[in-house]
């Protein structure tokens, strides 16, 4: 899953080849918003464009060509049958492949639904299910086919995007950050809005990029990048539903600390093994989430594991049961 | 301190030459168990390229390299005869006249005209098993070749002079 | 070079000329220190917090507002009501000192371009006009952070050209506390709170204004346009009261009081994987750390690739990049970072800068987001075990021709550097070379290249760079082109015109020198590094032994000794390559192997049924070598693994372990030890190394994520 750079990134370095890189954006499963963010480097697309002819790109253009691609942008999760032979036969066409977005890397929101009771959300919401041909999973492009290289986030960083995009044309390593959102915050001189207000904050566990975004505007980092390197998700729920050393910080209900790993990024690893220790899986169900005002669902127990295990018992317990099958 | 000098060295002779017996390892022995087993060594002059062991076969004998070169082989049929490890002397090739059932793990030929010092298994294994203070002192030395074998084979699995992709710069 | 002004202490500054400045005239205080252009910082409120900012008036100061830190957290409240309720500087221990406005979180470092002319040229960026600066507020910890920075930036081998630049100029006017938080514990480090040292100007807060004193003639001068009023003493005694009640609040029993032997006998204990249970290696500890000064590199470029700006922007050892090289990271586990960072803050700081690291403000702790209090963590692991005290690193390090403070040329004149050599025993190569390591580039233009081997590529470069020529063997130089990072490249030949650098493609700036054609040009910097100690080795016997690119930095070791073959006794070189088509140098080695004074064995890992040579680990070529003992000095270059493998052969053969020599490779930034990447214990590896003894090391290369 956090596949990063997986190698020196081939392409048009410098001195190979003058002619510019077929480049061709895709997309499954996903809002276009990543989509959105490349058209919205206005001033650098002249630029990109002397460089890389765009070939493919749903959200600019009606033109359509076929591969093959020297880089390939995918945004979006694989969540129909068909999506899984596509991204077969466009990970064969593309030279490079990078996947781009929360939805591309771990799924997305939508991913979401692998926790859930698949059959139930679509017959509520679809009159005819029948007609809808979906997976019972969201799941990223690296589940499926080999990946290049990830832009995370909801949605990616125009910087990073731009940095990628560079580094292919110099040929050099691109420049993706493994560290927490902290470290921006710091150099930023943004003060720590989980020391400063008590808010609860993704931001350590969670892999810079954004530019720390939220907390610049006084809100806790919600996880869109996904987990960063050694992310000690399970160190922070426990935080979390502590009060802090001092007595000093709100003690959050375990059900709420779940579902606070549980958005665009959930389905990343570490924070879904939080969210399954204190928000259990899969008795998340449809019924009493659609039926109640969330309140309910809110002030709701633990649907499993005593409340008093610390939250890596809770995890290591949930990857064991993974492995092994529901302990009965 | 050796004194500086700018004589021809060879390392083979200078710095293993040892007077009282010709077969190096031998030396470690202690007066008894050495005189015992020298009496049942004999020396074994092959020209280069010569096979003596085969990869599994019986095991003829234990042998110790006393001059030369020798390879182990395995052979992998897409690839030949391939060499995984060569000896120099004082070491040993052959322990498997001693371990049943007996059989070569790998071939072994010379590289170079070479020079053994051998025992014949069968009389090797019954000297073992009648002399305990001979058996004693030789097998630590057989195992401690096996050993160094196996510790030189992990060392090669980690592969440490492949270039790996990964650096930061 | 810029150097900061001197600390002039003005004679006479005592109880005599201590004024009175009125709460009302604050703002003329700002007035005086802006005269001449001088850009005025002090504490503001944003964003819940107090930070430093630009400050122009008095009103922007927190002026009724207070903090109360814990274990976690900064709570900014306003103050009681009461007289002290106007006060100004009545809380413990702003957000930042001076760190952000002298040591900023990304600076412009270097710049990189391919001029028109086709030539690769290193620019050191320094901030151009730097204004001067007045700093308000600081408080007595923050001083003896900005000493420490001052050491680390500016006193070692190298400067910090950038820092350098910002420090200039710079007026303090400190403020003594009168109030500690729960976080700080400044009298346990014999820092605060009492302003001794570092300030231009001290202010003592009282409820209707400030008691002033000024120990440096830059002080005087600001404070004397004031035309003051002496102070009263019973205001004087009232203020030194106050601080003396933060003293006793705060206690001087934080910290235990052998504090790096403590962690030094136990870095294998059981707390650091408790506390990595709790800590989220999220770095805030390091980054709001006053002394904390690790920094890394950031290539800027355009999409052409012709120039570039390499950022220098804070590190932390939390992240997993700090200690990243080409076969991974040093420190995978967020406990070896924890260790990292405790240890070096208070144990081999002392070894590195002769002081601790840490100055007691608290702000780890009160910043750190899950409140791990280092206080408590140190007197846990103190509390455990009787500690035996650990020898000093500088006690273990042998002088070897170039010390650790003076491994490079730079400075060195063409002239003074024929001296040296001519003063050293007449011995070409390792001659002592005193003086400070330089931070600039020289152009070098490549005159040759050779593939040696399919990933593996000689350039032979031409300069006329006296510091470059007169490298020694086993040190090595940084590499600049544009739009790359810059890599530490071991020299593998020195040429009376020039050098060789033998590069493996293992990444992409690597990639692209191996590359590089006749005619191209790069960036050049050094030679750094401890050279191989080859004086050593003279009289005895030579063991040199190389694995895989470790044969490039041993080569001009090799040169020398050839050169100079009488001065040795016998020499034996072991070489182990991965299989025959990756051998370095087949003909020079090939050479060598036909002379009669020297033995040379080459074995490889895996070999096809051409290969008539030896095959199998280094280590086995002279598993059956008696007679190398005592009398040799050993040589070792080559991954890690293989060459603890080969010490400790070569140590049971008998050769001492003040005579076993090696290099080692750490992640490397900067080679001057100003980065903070190198760090392996108590050493800088770029400047104290790389070449370091199996005695220097002690048993530090068994200890797993140091």
């Amino acid at each position: 899953m956090d596949v990063g750079v997986r190698a020196a990134v081939p392409g048009p370095a410098r001195g190979r080849s003058t002619r510019r890189a077929r480049v061709g954006v895709v997309k499954f499963a996903s809002c276009d918003g990543c989509q959105l963010t490349i058209l919205d480097l206005e001033d650098r697309l002249l630029e990109i464009a002397e460089r890389f002819e765009i070939v493919e790109f749903a959200e600019a253009t009606s033109r359509r060509s076929s591969g093959p691609f020297d880089i390939l942008l995918v945004e979006g999760s694989i969540s129909t049958a068909d999506q899984v032979v596509e991204i077969a036969r466009l990970r064969a066409e593309a030279g490079l492949l990078v996947t781009i977005g929360a939805c591309a890397t771990v799924g997305g929101i939508q991913a979401l639904r692998t926790a859930a009771e698949h059959e139930a959300f679509r017959a509520a919401v679809y009159p005819v299910p029948a007609y809808v041909a979906s997976l019972a999973t969201a799941r990223p492009v690296a589940d499926f086919v080999q990946v290049d290289a990830e832009l995370r986030g909801c949605p990616i960083d125009p910087g990073q995007l731009m940095e990628l995009l560079t580094a292919l044309t110099t040929g050099r390593r691109p420049q993706l950050p493994d560290q927490a959102v902290c470290l921006e915050c710091k150099r930023r001189g943004i003060p720590c809005v989980v020391v400063t207000e008590g808010l609860p904050c993704l931001g350590p566990v969670t892999l810079t990029g954004c530019g720390a975004i939220c907390p610049a505007l006084r809100r806790g980092c919600y996880g869109c990048f996904g987990p960063r390197e050694s992310a000690n998700a399970a160190g922070l729920a426990q935080f979390l539903m502590s009060g802090g050393p001092a007595g000093e910080h709100p003690a959050l209900e375990p059900a709420d600390v779940g579902r606070l790993f549980a958005g665009f990024t959930g389905a990343a690893g570490p924070f879904r093994s939080v969210t399954d220790a204190l928000v259990g899986r899969p008795p998340l169900s449809l019924r009493s989430t659609l039926a109640s005002p969330p309140e309910t669902v809110r002030d709701g127990p633990p649907t499993w594991g005593p409340a008093k295990d610390s939250v890596a018992e809770q995890v290591a317990a949930t990857e064991r049961e993974e492995r092994h099958g529901p302990r009965r | 301190m050796s004194s500086v000098h700018r004589t021809p060295v060879d390392a083979a002779r200078s710095s293993r030459a040892t007077p009282p017996s010709p077969i190096p390892i031998l030396d470690a022995l202690l007066d008894g168990p050495r005189d015992r087993l020298a009496a049942v060594v004999a020396r074994l002059d092959l020209d280069a390229g010569v096979t003596f062991m085969h990869e599994g076969e019986t095991t003829d004998f234990l042998a110790i390299v006393v001059e030369g070169r020798v390879g182990l082989q395995m052979r992998v049929p897409e690839r030949g005869a391939i060499t995984i490890l060569t000896l120099d002397p004082g070491d040993i090739v052959g322990w498997s006249a001693i371990v049943a059932p007996y059989r070569a793990t790998t071939s072994a030929s010379t590289l170079e005209p070479t020079e053994l010092a051998i025992v014949e298994a069968e009389t090797l294994r019954d000297l073992l098993a009648h002399d305990p203070e001979l058996a004693a002192a030789l097998l630590p030395l057989v195992l401690d070749t096996v050993v160094a074998r196996l510790a030189a084979t992990r060392v090669q699995l980690l592969d440490l002079f492949q270039g790996r992709e990964t650096d930061p710069w | 070079m810029v150097t900061r002004a001197p600390d002039v202490t003005l004679v006479g500054a005592d109880e005599s000329t201590r004024r009175f400045l009125p709460r009302d005239r604050f703002d003329d205080l700002i007035a005086a220190l802006a005269t001449g252009g001088r850009r005025v910082i002090g504490p503001s409120v944003v964003d819940g917090a107090i930070v430093m900012a630009d400050l122009e008036r008095a009103a922007a100061l927190p002026v009724g507002m207070t903090i109360r830190s814990a274990p976690g957290r900064v709570i900014l409240e306003p103050l009681p009501d009461g007289p002290a309720r106007r006060r100004t500087f009545h809380y413990p221990v702003a957000g930042d000192g001076a760190k952000q406005t002298l040591f900023p979180s990304r600076v412009e470092a270097l710049s990189v371009e391919t001029a028109p002319d086709g030539a690769v040229r290193v620019r050191v960026v320094t901030p151009g006009d730097v204004q001067p600066i007045a700093i308000v507020g600081t408080r007595a910890c923050d001083l003896a952070a900005l000493a420490i920075h001052d050491r680390v930036l500016l006193d070692g081998p190298a400067s910090d050209p950038d820092y350098a630049a910002r420090r200039a100029d710079v007026l303090i006017v400190a403020v003594e506390c009168a109030l500690a938080g729960s976080t700080c514990f400044c009298a346990s480090m014999g820092t605060g709170p009492e302003v001794t040292s570092g300030a231009d100007v001290i202010l003592n807060e009282l409820d209707g204004g400030f008691i002033v004193r000024a120990p440096t003639i830059a002080g005087e001068r600001v404070v004397s346009s004031l035309h003051l009023d002496p102070a009263a003493p019973a205001a004087v005694a009232r203020a030194a009261a106050e601080v003396a009640a933060v003293r006793e609040m705060m206690g001087t029993g934080a910290v235990p009081e052998n504090v790096r032997d403590v962690l030094l006998a136990n870095l294998g204990h059981a707390r650091w994987d408790e506390i990595a249970e709790r800590c989220l290696a999220c770095a805030n500890c390091t980054l709001v750390c006053p002394t904390c000064f690790c920094t890394g590199p950031v290539v800027e470029s355009d999409m052409e690739g012709r120039a570039s700006t390499s950022v220098r922007a804070w590190d932390s050892c939390f992240t997993e990049g700090f200690a990243q090289v080409a076969g991974g990271s040093f420190r995978s586990r967020p406990r070896d970072r924890y260790r990292q960072w405790l240890t070096h803050k208070f144990a081999t700081w002392w070894d590195q800068f002769d002081s601790s690291g840490c100055v007691g403000c608290g702000r780890c702790i009160a910043w750190c987001p899950v409140g791990i209090d280092i206080r408590k963590e140190l007197t846990t692991i103190a509390a455990s075990s009787a500690v035996p005290p650990v020898a000093a690193f500088r006690d273990r390090w042998v002088e070897t021709d170039a010390g650790p403070a003076g491994l490079g040329v730079a400075d060195l004149g063409v002239a003074e550097l024929a001296d040296a050599r001519v003063a050293d025993a007449g011995f070409a190569g390792v001659a002592p070379a005193p003086g400070r390591l330089h931070v600039d580039y020289a152009t070098t233009n490549v005159a040759m290249v050779r593939q040696e081997t399919a990933d593996t590529t000689t350039l032979r470069l031409r300069t006329d760079d006296p510091g470059l020529l007169a490298g020694q063997p086993g040190q090595f130089v940084m590499v600049a082109v544009p739009a790359f990072a810059i890599p530490p490249i071991s020299v593998s030949r020195f040429h009376p015109d020039g050098l060789e650098l033998t590069i493996r493609a293992a990444g992409a700036a690597t990639s692209f020198l191996t590359r590089l054609r006749p005619g191209a040009t790069l960036g050049l910097r050094g030679p750094l590094g401890r050279p191989w100690p080859l004086h050593d080795a003279i009289g005895r016997d030579v063991v040199i032994v190389a694995g895989g690119i470790g044969l490039a930095p041993l080569r001009p070791l090799i040169d020398a000794i050839v050169r100079e073959r009488d001065r040795f006794a016998d020499v034996r070189l072991y070489i182990g390559a991965r299989t025959p088509r990756d051998r370095l140098f087949v003909d020079e080695i090939d050479a060598l192997a036909t002379r009669e004074d020297m033995i040379v064995r080459v074995t490889v890992d895996r070999a096809g049924p051409d290969w008539l040579g030896r095959v199998g680990i280094v280590t086995q070529l002279f598993r059956s070598v008696v007679g190398t003992g005592r009398d040799a000095t050993a040589f070792i270059c080559g991954p890690e693994r293989m060459m603890g493998a080969t010490a400790d052969v070569l140590g049971d053969l008998g050769v001492p372990r003040e005579h076993l020599w090696l290099t080692l490779e750490r992640h490397m930034d900067c080679g001057v030890g100003l980065c903070g990447h190198c760090q392996f214990g108590p050493r800088f590896v770029c400047r104290d190394g790389p070449v370091f003894s199996v005695a220097e090391l002690g048993e530090d290369l068994r200890i797993e994520g140091l």
